[in-house]
């Protein structure tokens, strides 16, 4: 991130993108799939959509998002999941035997993120209750050996509407991954990354 | 004081063998080191100094409690062997019988139990060891019993299961479950090899540290909740430093126990915390006296009688 490097044409009504098919061509990268997204000019707006590569497509976070179960993020060079959330404490019946378990920090839900390793070995596993901040130096879970996290980077909190992902002014940004075959729009500016590469759309 | 290296019992600096695990002590690489520091919460000992048996070999006085001769390094149990065959008893044909003491959580000595008949069960309404004031206890939780001349504990599909306080070093079979402060942790091997998809293609993802098992925490009222994934080697669990951390559990030691994971096996010793780590027992165990046991929330003792 920083230097601008290759600058990538997007001239055709639609534009394959990946590792062996395609007009633009990332073959040093072994984590793209032979076509990992595509292009595509529809009524002089583009989109951008998945092509259900394993490494997934990000676009970086321009404003708040719902993150679902399951749904991958990436900040810096860590790619996290977010696993749900683990629902309150349920009351203890009196009279059958309590199940034993961990104590937990007060009685409400958790939320549960996980890093995921290269070639999708499941790695740490934080449980927090919301807001969980995460950066570099500052919040509930740090990662302060990744230069390209900021201090503080993004958060996550529980909303009514679900758990939202919000991106706290970092340096390189929040990357949220599509959906498996989704597709959005790309505005100028856009950010987006596909395996270990990053494009900014002009 | 010296503690050992191997399973973190605390020994008297004259001694050249471990009381806990017989270790040598006079081997122990670097300096010796001198007690950690006690949590805020309540340490409890193990058995008090009691009458002194006497090892065999060497003469030397070995306190109640110990396995190990701390002059010879004699299993104590060969001390027991050798005595009962002798003179010492009246009826040498008789199983010496065990009694448990109930620990409170202030650290002293509660209830005690004789396990007098061959079999005694325990249980919020099963007796004779009656723990009618713990839900984490199931009705009827377990069996005590005789067999070769040792007490046994059996697990009778109780919902919490048994625990038995980590003394040495101690293999962890998959799935084992631990408990040590207020945590609930289960481990589990890990697929060291990194995914590929038919394609040769590997999903994009943090860099791969070389996990080989992970430790599960299991939440109170259920539910998983962190996980801590194990390098090869030594991984330290501890309060706030360490690779498995617990920074709100003030029942957990600054360093606590160190997990190894190796080729041959995944281990776990104490190091010397004040609250001990304890291993779910899934088969039929037999105690020592000494060995310190959960059931539900409450801690005993097995001692001699």
């Amino acid at each position: 991130m920083g230097d601008s490097g290759t600058t990538l044409p997007l001239r055709d009504e639609s534009t394959p993108i990946g590792r062996a098919t395609g007009s633009l061509r990332l073959s040093a990268d072994d984590t793209l799939p032979g076509l990992a997204a595509t292009f595509t000019y529809r009524e002089g707006r583009l989109f951008l959509r998945d092509e259900g590569g394993a490494s997934g497509v990000f676009v970086r976070l321009a404003a708040p998002a719902i993150l679902g179960e399951s749904d991958d993020f990436s900040i810096g060079d860590k790619l996290l999941r977010f696993l749900g959330k683990v629902p309150a404490t349920p009351p203890a019946t009196s009279g059958s035997t309590r199940l034993l378990g961990s104590a937990r920090s007060g009685n409400g839900p958790l939320l549960r993120l996980q890093v995921m390793h290269l070639g999708g070995i499941p790695g740490r596993v934080f449980a927090k209750p919301g807001p969980i901040r995460i950066g570099r130096a500052l919040g509930e879970i740090l990662f302060a050996d990744d230069p390209f996290v900021s201090a503080r980077h993004c958060e996550i909190d529980l909303d009514p509407a679900g758990a939202i992902l919000r991106d706290l002014g970092s340096s390189n940004g929040t990357f949220l991954r599509l959906p498996k075959g989704g597709e959005r729009e790309l505005r100028p500016g856009d950010t987006i990354r596909l395996g270990r590469n990053v494009f900014r759309l002009e | 004081m010296i503690l050992c290296a191997t399973c973190g019992k605390e020994n008297v600096s004259t001694g050249s063998f471990c009381h806990g695990c017989g270790n040598d002590l006079r081997m122990s690489s670097g300096p010796r080191r001198v007690a950690t520091v006690r949590t805020a919460s309540p340490p409890f000992a193990f058995s008090p100094p009691g009458e002194a048996k006497a090892c065999v070999v060497c003469r030397t006085p070995i306190p109640d409690g110990f396995a190990f001769c701390g002059a010879c390094g004699t299993p104590v149990e060969a001390n027991v062997a050798t005595q009962r065959s002798g003179t010492m008893f009246f009826h040498a044909q008789e199983t010496p019988r065990a009694k448990l003491v109930g620990i409170e959580p202030d650290g002293s000595e509660g209830a005690i139990w004789s396990l007098d008949g061959d079999e005694a069960f325990a249980g919020r309404s099963a007796g004779p060891v009656l723990l009618p004031d713990d839900p984490y206890v199931s009705p009827k939780h377990c069996r005590f019993f005789y067999q070769a001349g040792k007490l046994h504990v059996q697990d009778l599909e109780s919902t919490n299961g048994i625990y038995r306080r980590v003394r040495g070093e101690t293999v962890l079979q998959p799935g084992d479950q631990l408990r040590l402060g207020r945590q609930l942790l289960r481990i589990e091997p890990m697929e060291p090899a990194p995914t590929q998809a038919a394609d040769g293609t590997r999903m994009w993802g943090s860099p791969d540290p070389g996990y080989r098992a992970r430790l599960i925490q299991l939440l109170e009222g259920g539910g998983f909740g962190e996980v801590f994934p194990l390098e090869a080697g030594d991984n330290l669990v501890g309060r706030e430093v360490g690779d498995v951390t617990f920074p709100g559990d003030r029942f957990v030691s600054g360093r606590h126990a160190v997990v190894s994971v190796a080729v041959d096996g995944v281990r776990i010793r104490d190091l010397g915390s004040s609250n001990g780590t304890f291993v779910r027992l899934a088969a039929p165990t037999s105690l020592e006296p000494g060995d310190a046991i959960l059931i539900g929330a409450r801690l005993l003792r097995v001692e001699l009688r």
